[in-house]
């Protein structure tokens, strides 16, 4: 303690900082001796895009990282272009529906649907006879009803090719990124490095099984249909009633009916007047029977066309609103199939998701490798 | 008292600079932080064995040069400070805001406490000791309040969730990542977050329906306690080490 003040604290300084620098020194050189003692060399073939790439640990737990990044990103991208997709198609259905209503209106007010309608008005059955055309015309005779039976068949389509292409990208990205960074494998590991097949756990992983087109069936019959066999069947048991239950289209047949009501008695009074003309006016003999059945016919064909002008005309006037009830009631049963047909690609996607997260595990296990934890390295 | 605000508020800022440039800092910031621990520890720990030595040796035995503590003690006292140093920065690295608050006030603490105690201490104590004893007696004081305040801190903290899972999983879920890229100062990151993991998670499963929550909670309060005093002491005799530095030049 002999110097000045300045001095005394500069030798201390000096002093610490010599220690610090060698123990800093020494700790890192401990620190990376360490490092590299525990380093994670084993090695790892891995297959993907058709391709073996030779990784160390530390870079296959990274290359893992990418692909469970990857995975979810397509899979949330499937899901997207599923739910457009499947958008787009029931747009396409249901417009095939809706153009193919004026071609009904023009065959209800048509001559021969008219005096269709009113011969089986006449014979009680209108009902069933209305429901069978209006499905002909809407389902059958639009492609709608086979648009919906094919359904099924084209989402699975559909969806194969897209898990296709998604597989494909997955594969190309990481081989992509990872083909540079290859450990160079020394001939006495190359006999005992595991191998992992990330090929065969994506194709696995992405691709719909039997089991899962099954699994797609049941549960599209469970969720959507409720009971119906497929599709179609749902939106004809339960879109057909609503269309037939219509304002228009009940009160046009209110109207109808109403004129088959007033046809009987009219009758009855066309044929009593025919009578009492004939026997007034005409003379007796085979002559008046064939002057009274004239009157009659001539009495009864001028009711049934004047009043069957009326019904046309009460008709005409509920063409358009009935056009535009049955044009809404479909878009409506469109809404509520696609609210319901998301629901159940809602839960067909967690379910794939599952089994993806699944199939990408498997791998690993097989390969046995374990998930370590470094205090030392990273 | 601004020569106690420099320290710690450049120790504070430190551990913010992103990752780069804290790395090139790291080597003065330790050096730096040593250097006042061990001013301080060393004037202490000198005035320790004077007290001793005055008390049983003869006046005028040789044994006073011998044992008055010279390389051998400083030696010691460098590797004890620089490691509490390395210790008290991986920690700062990955203190609280509240934390940091409190670690700042205790710099006006100490300031004003010290002020006030030299004035205590102005008619008892001899001139050329004075400081030296100062300080000595400004340590517990200053412990006094920090101590309880950082445990209450620390407690309030919120902590993920570890009640009913093994030691295993929860640092597999739940050990954040290390800051720094400097291998040495990255290790001891790992190490002191690893600790303070195992701590919260005896500490959140001493009540739970572990067989061993007894152990668990001797466990947990001991790492507690014993990380808490490390850390607030190295920072308390990093402060102090200020006035000790100071002073240093001026008796020489």
């Amino acid at each position: 303690m002999t110097a000045t003040p300045t001095k005394s604290r500069t030798r201390l300084f000096l002093l610490v900082f010599l220690a610090v620098v060698l123990l800093s020194v020494g700790g890192n050189l401990g620190v990376r001796l360490l490092e590299e003692r525990l380093a994670d060399n084993r090695l790892f073939s891995v297959l993907v895009n058709n391709q073996k790439l030779v990784l160390d640990g530390a870079t296959l737990r990274e290359f893992n990282d990418d692909l469970l990044r990857l995975t979810e990103q397509q899979r949330s991208q499937a899901d997207l272009q599923m739910r457009q997709w499947t958008d787009d198609w029931l747009d396409r259905s249901f417009t095939l529906a809706t153009d193919a209503v004026p071609q009904y209106l023009d065959w209800y007010y048509s001559m021969p649907g008219s005096y269709s309608r009113l011969y089986h008005a006449v014979g009680g059955d209108l009902e069933p006879f209305m429901t069978a055309q209006m499905g002909h015309f809407l389902f059958d005779a639009s492609g709608l009803q086979q648009q919906l039976a094919s359904f099924d068949d084209q989402v699975l389509s559909r969806w194969q090719a897209l898990a296709q292409t998604q597989q494909r990208v997955i594969g190309q990205q990481l081989v992509g990124v990872y083909a540079p960074r290859q450990a160079k494998p020394t001939a006495a590991l190359t006999t005992s490095m595991p191998m992992l097949n990330i090929d065969l756990a994506l194709g696995s992983g992405f691709r719909a099984s039997a089991e899962d087109i099954q699994r797609w069936r049941t549960g599209s019959q469970a969720s959507v249909l409720a009971g119906a066999g497929t599709l179609a069947l749902l939106v004809r048991r339960t879109l057909l009633p609503r269309l037939m239950s219509l304002g228009a289209v009940q009160s046009a047949r209110r109207a109808l009916a109403g004129f088959v009501a007033r046809l009987a008695p009219r009758l009855a009074v066309a044929i009593s007047a025919g009578g009492t003309a004939a026997t007034v006016t005409a003379p007796s003999g085979p002559g008046a029977l064939v002057a009274g059945s004239v009157a009659f016919l001539t009495a009864a064909g001028t009711l049934v066309v004047t009043d069957f002008t009326l019904l046309k005309t009460e008709e005409a006037l509920l063409r358009d609103r009935k056009e535009n009830e049955i044009r809404t009631e479909l878009l409506a049963s469109r809404e509520i199939l696609r609210v319901r047909l998301h629901q159940h690609l809602n839960s067909m996607v967690e379910q794939r998701g599952a089994q993806l997260r699944r199939a990408l595990v498997q791998p690993y296990e097989r390969a046995e490798i374990d998930r370590r934890f470094h205090i030392l390295g990273r | 008292m601004i020569l106690l605000l420099l320290p710690a508020i450049s120790l504070l800022i430190w551990t913010q600079i992103p990752e780069p440039a804290q790395g090139w800092l790291f080597l003065p910031v330790w050096v730096a932080s040593s250097w006042l621990i061990l001013a301080g520890s060393l004037e202490s720990a000198r005035l320790r064995r004077r007290v001793w030595l005055e008390q049983y040796l003869l006046a005028d035995s040789s044994w006073h040069r011998l044992l008055r503590g010279g390389v051998l003690m400083t030696v010691w006292h460098l590797l004890v400070a620089a490691l509490l140093a390395l210790f008290m920065l991986a920690k700062l690295l990955h203190v609280h805001a509240w934390i940091g608050l409190l670690l700042l006030a205790q710099a006006v603490v100490i300031g004003w406490l010290g002020r006030w105690l030299d004035a205590r201490l102005q008619v008892h104590v001899r001139v050329a000791v004075r400081p030296a004893v100062a300080r000595r007696m400004l340590v517990p004081l200053v412990m006094l309040p920090l101590l309880p305040g950082y445990l209450l801190i620390v407690l309030m903290l919120s902590q993920p969730a570890m009640v009913g899972i093994g030691w295993g999983e929860a640092v597999s879920l739940y050990l954040p990542e290390a800051q720094s890229a400097v291998g040495l100062l990255a290790l001891c990151e790992r190490s002191y977050l690893l600790l303070d993991l195992t701590l919260q998670w005896a500490l959140q499963n001493a009540l739970g329906s572990r067989e061993d929550s007894g152990a668990l909670a001797v466990l947990a309060w001991s790492l507690l306690l014993l990380s808490g005093a490390a850390f607030t002491w190295a920072w308390v005799r990093m402060l102090v080490g200020v006035g000790a530095l100071v002073n240093r030049g001026e008796e020489a």
